[in-house]
């Protein structure tokens, strides 16, 4: 029989692999394919004799054979030992129990989980459109009728339900008793919590009774479906979270672990086999992109749709490199990277930077243009072939084309696995862009503009990826070598704007801002078109400001910093970097009152207008400090978030972080390292009330707030924007205190002070 | 005993003669400041010194500054110190065990300086099996440059390990090392304290080797600023 329509599930079974179609009148198929994952060993004739004695000792049974493949590096061809696992679930056990007799560097591939191998090996990818034949409940053989680079294809009609906490105020684990609420088909409904079984009857009756291809949930990682699941198992009520019967759920814990010197915390992985489980709040790819773009990633990744909206952008890109390297026969590196080559110091001073940066004069500028450097890093990659492996390569050991700076000789004869990856991605995202702006209907648009966006992830992110430690196929010489190049290329970019006598006000990385006396839209589209042709990657013209502000360093007033911004082009659009307003850690009320400020300021068309609005903006700190005053602003607009860097019990000290986990734990509320917590500051200083915040959780509006600390915070977001007028935060809080307010030394003058300290020890 | 003698040029004395030892250093965090100036005073007598950096502290700045207060041009150094960076366990590993005697061979040094050799073992992704196998090969690897006259010289910061069952590797890295020196603060001090000594012989014979015990106290002066690098 040949089924006609799309993949849309697949996990490993003792078996091989199940594997889910719905063909084009919307039957679902559940189908049997006989898949035996594998790894390779590189193991001499001893050792493969040893291979033999210890083979009925495994956890399962194995089938071994010689093959041929490539090694990644140096492109040689090598003899290695295929080591197939008769049980797809016993694949890791049997790499497991293989290392306590081989060493790792023996290995190759075997740490790839058996369902991505099944992709890689059988070139399937979730969604892929095709015809696939069947004998019985077997799936025998295919013909894809789709390739997982296509920027134009269909998906089926997929039936969504959504499971949701009714009360949205709080995480679950913040709430003593849940209530879940179901919308499917149009209609919402709360369900009855009052008795367990009742409440399983009744997802379990929406669940058969529309069987929905997604289970669209918040907080089903963490909390609804975990919580289902055991009240399922403690009732012994066969609950039917998972499409298939037979199949158990797809389930990991919750981990703190450390990332570029923080703590962070993953929620576990609730996954289920048959039909998607998707948690909104446990996705970055779907706050981004949404499902359009979780779709796209998943089919270039051949990561499993669920598996998809929980990794991150890096794996995904991990995936498509390592598919590369098994469509190409090419060994993939276990553990074992590859080293630095050894270099002088001297190379050292010059490879090891990173992008260029040119720092503005602080304050506010007018009359200034942007121009952006488009995808610059990942086109860089693309256009000089950078990749681990082309770099200083064997076969091409006279290579003219080398790496500025640095002398690095890039590889003329083999297209690197990474510009080969990122071709396609760079395609589409430009025809998507393309087809966003084509777009007959709003809502086509946003679909585009989903989709370019969860590809744009993946090219944020590759540059990082190459000399990022745990990446098992980058190479930090290919990392330093895109910075060599796009430093090269900034600088281009600013001798030919130079030369054609623009001003050079600030520049990072892969953008330029650019003043000229009466220049026009026109002038810098064609200073943009001289460049991209010299540089080689496109640059277009961002906007051109009526006023930009580059506020000082919160850390040093003298300073200007790179990246916080906030600009008015003359079409009147606001672009804001790094201020207050765009800031995670910041309470709503400060944004609204930066926000109010800029809406003020935003009037000006020159830094002449904006001064003469000054007064007005300072009326708007005045009026947000009065509210606070007076005690009548809401507390959910003075939530405090951040997240903890220890757990509750391991703090020392007595700061904010450590009495609020502490209050939520002993309320019972469990908190691992690098999750967030929510807090109103009560009393900053602890004087009054040692407890000196309350969660969120445990808030009860008699507790109050702490007026003058959230004025500080006022002062602080009020200082960014009006600091190049000479109102510093200790004058602005003069203004609306003059009675009280003591001129404390501030950070900044702090900061001053330890900064001579530190001058002044010298080494002897 | 008290010295007043600068302890870089100390350690750089003990350590450098005779040839073909394996050393450890080891102590509070300035210990990789210190390490950089026991390489500039190296680099005064030797041809050039070959660094495998697990700590990420290597510092060509300092180097530089060191030149320069010793009226050199810092080229000169800059030009004869190499490195290659570890950021994993496993690129430790290789960059130990795959080369380095040959790199090590072709630029003719007779030292090379390890930072973070414990740092990076403090990693719950390395299973302590390739932990225990790869100090396995990298001490077989310093045996062989030892054996060809190349002196080693790990440098780590006091181990404080979140994974409490690595201590044990601690000894391991001890147990590969001839002579060990420990950099403490004092009251208002850095002291190095040489706080076990072998008399040179291969570990195969460590158990005849007698090792000489003895504590050497030498004061550090308080200027030895801790920077970070890449900081001019």
């Amino acid at each position: 029989m040949t089924v006609t329509g799309w993949l849309f599930d697949a996990y490993a079974t003792e078996h091989g692999a199940t594997v889910w179609l719905i063909d084009v009148d919307g039957r679902r198929h559940r189908l049997r394919y006989p898949f035996r994952p594998a790894f390779y060993m590189n193991l001499t004739k001893d050792e493969e004799r040893f291979l033999h004695s210890v083979r009925g000792r495994l956890p399962g049974e194995v089938a071994l054979r010689r093959v041929s493949k490539r090694q990644l590096y140096s492109r040689a061809a090598v003899e290695v030992l295929e080591v197939s696992v008769q049980n797809p679930l016993l694949f890791q056990r049997t790499v497991h129990a293989l290392s306590k007799h081989f060493n790792f560097y023996k290995f190759y591939g075997a740490d790839i989980k058996a369902m991505q191998l099944f992709y890689y090996t059988t070139r399937l990818f979730p969604l892929a459109y095709g015809e696939y034949e069947t004998e019985g409940e077997t799936l025998t053989r295919w013909t894809l009728l789709d390739e997982p680079g296509s920027d134009r294809y269909d998906v089926p009609d997929l039936t969504v339900m959504t499971m949701t906490p009714s009360m949205k105020l709080f995480a679950p684990k913040y709430q003593r008793s849940l209530e879940i609420e179901i919308a499917v088909d149009g209609v919402t409904r709360v369900l009855q919590q009052s008795d367990p079984l009742e409440l399983l009857q009744q997802v379990d009756h929406y669940l058969r009774r529309y069987d929905p291809d997604i289970l669209l949930t918040e907080y089903g990682d963490a909390s609804l479906l975990p919580l289902l699941a055991s009240l399922a198992q403690q009732h012994r009520f066969p609950l039917a979270l998972n499409r298939d019967p037979e199949a158990p759920y797809i389930t990991t814990k919750p981990v703190s672990y450390f990332s570029y010197g923080s703590i962070k915390h993953r929620d576990g992985v609730f996954e289920l086999a048959g039909r998607w489980h998707l948690d909104k709040e446990n996705s970055f790819i779907m706050g981004e992109a949404d499902l359009e773009g979780l779709y796209d990633l998943s089919r270039l990744s051949q990561i499993g749709v669920q598996h998809q909206a929980r990794t991150s952008i890096g794996s995904a890109l991990s995936s498509m490199q390592i598919a590369w390297a098994y469509r190409n026969d090419v060994l993939v590196p276990y553990k074992r990277p590859v080293k630095e080559a050894f270099k002088s110091f001297a190379t050292l001073l010059k490879a090891d930077r990173g992008g260029l940066h040119f720092m503005p004069p602080k304050g506010y500028h007018e009359e200034v243009a942007e121009l952006d450097f488009a995808s610059m890093y990942p086109s860089l990659m693309r256009n000089h072939n950078i990749s681990s492996e082309t770099i200083d390569c064997v076969c091409c050991p006279d290579a003219k084309h080398r790496v500025p700076e640095l002398g690095y000789r890039l590889c003329e004869k083999h297209t690197g696995f990474i510009p080969a990856t990122l071709e396609p991605i760079l395609r589409k995202r430009a025809k998507y862009k393309q087809m966003k702006k084509n777009a007959p209907t709003e809502e086509l648009r946003r679909k585009y503009d989903r989709m370019q966006t969860g590809l744009k992830w993946i090219l944020v992110t590759c540059f990082g990826y190459l000399g990022f430690k745990k990446s098992r196929m980058g190479r930090i010489e290919a990392h330093e070598s895109v910075n060599a190049f796009a430093r090269e290329g900034l600088l281009r970019a600013k001798e030919i704007a130079e030369a054609e006598g623009f001003t050079l006000v600030h520049a990072i990385v892969d953008c330029v801002w650019l003043k000229k006396e009466g220049a026009v839209r026109a002038d810098y589209e064609r200073l943009a078109e001289r460049i991209g042709a010299e540089v080689g990657v496109r640059i277009s013209l961002e906007g051109i400001y009526r006023w930009i502000l580059f506020p000082a360093s919160k850390m040093d007033d003298d300073i200007p910093t790179a990246t916080r911004y906030v600009g008015v082009y003359d079409t009147g659009e606001m672009k804001v970097r790094g201020l207050e307003v765009r800031r995670r850690d910041t309470t709503k009320y400060v944004k609204r009152m930066q926000n109010e400020m800029l809406a003020v300021l935003a009037r000006g068309r020159s830094i002449a207008e904006v001064r003469a609005l000054v007064p007005d903006a300072l009326g708007v700190v005045r009026s947000f400090a009065e509210e606070l005053r007076r005690g009548s602003v809401s507390p959910f607009d003075l939530v405090v978030r951040r997240h903890i860097s220890k757990d509750p019990y391991e703090y020392a000290n007595r700061s904010v972080n450590a009495v609020v986990s502490q209050a939520l734990a002993e309320a019972g509320v469990q908190l691992s390292a690098g999750e967030s917590v929510e807090y109103i500051i009560t009393d900053a200083s602890g004087k009054r009330d040692p407890q000196k915040a309350k969660p969120l959780a445990l808030y009860a509006l008699d507790d109050g707030y702490d007026a003058a600390k959230y004025t500080e915070m006022l002062c602080d977001a009020a200082e960014t924007l009006l600091g190049p007028f000479g109102w510093t935060k200790e004058r602005i809080r003069e203004m609306l205190d003059p009675v009280t307010v003591k001129r404390p030394a501030g950070r900044a003058a702090a900061r001053r002070a330890a900064k001579e300290r530190q001058l002044s020890l010298v080494l002897r | 005993m008290e010295s007043m003698q600068p302890p870089h040029k100390v350690v750089d004395r003990h350590f450098s003669a005779p040839p073909g030892k394996v050393g450890l250093l080891y102590g509070e965090k300035r210990v990789y400041s210190l390490g950089m100036l026991i390489t500039a005073e190296m680099l005064m007598h030797t041809r050039s010194v070959v660094f495998v950096d697990g700590a990420n502290r290597v510092d060509p700045y300092l180097l530089a500054r060191l030149a320069r207060l010793r009226r050199i041009d810092p080229y000169s150094f800059l030009e004869r110190a190499y490195v290659t960076r570890a950021y994993t366990f496993y690129q430790m590993d290789v960059s130990i065990t795959d080369g380095l005697t040959e790199f090590v061979r072709g630029v003719g040094s007779r030292v090379v300086i390890v930072y973070g050799p414990i740092d990076l073992l403090d990693d719950d992704q390395v299973p302590a099996a390739d932990a225990a196998e790869i100090l396995r090969r990298v001490h077989g690897t310093l045996a062989q440059l030892k054996g060809s006259g190349v002196s080693t010289l790990l440098v780590s910061s006091f181990p404080r390990f979140r994974l409490k069952e690595r201590e044990r590797f601690f000894d391991t890295v001890r147990d590969m090392s001839d002579v060990q020196y420990r950099l403490e603060r004092r009251t208002d001090r850095h002291h190095i304290i040489l706080e076990e000594h072998h008399d040179g012989k291969d570990h195969a014979d460590r158990d005849h080797a007698h090792p000489v015990r003895r504590e050497q106290l030498v004061a550090v002066p308080p200027g030895i600023a801790e920077r970070r690098p890449g900081r001019p």
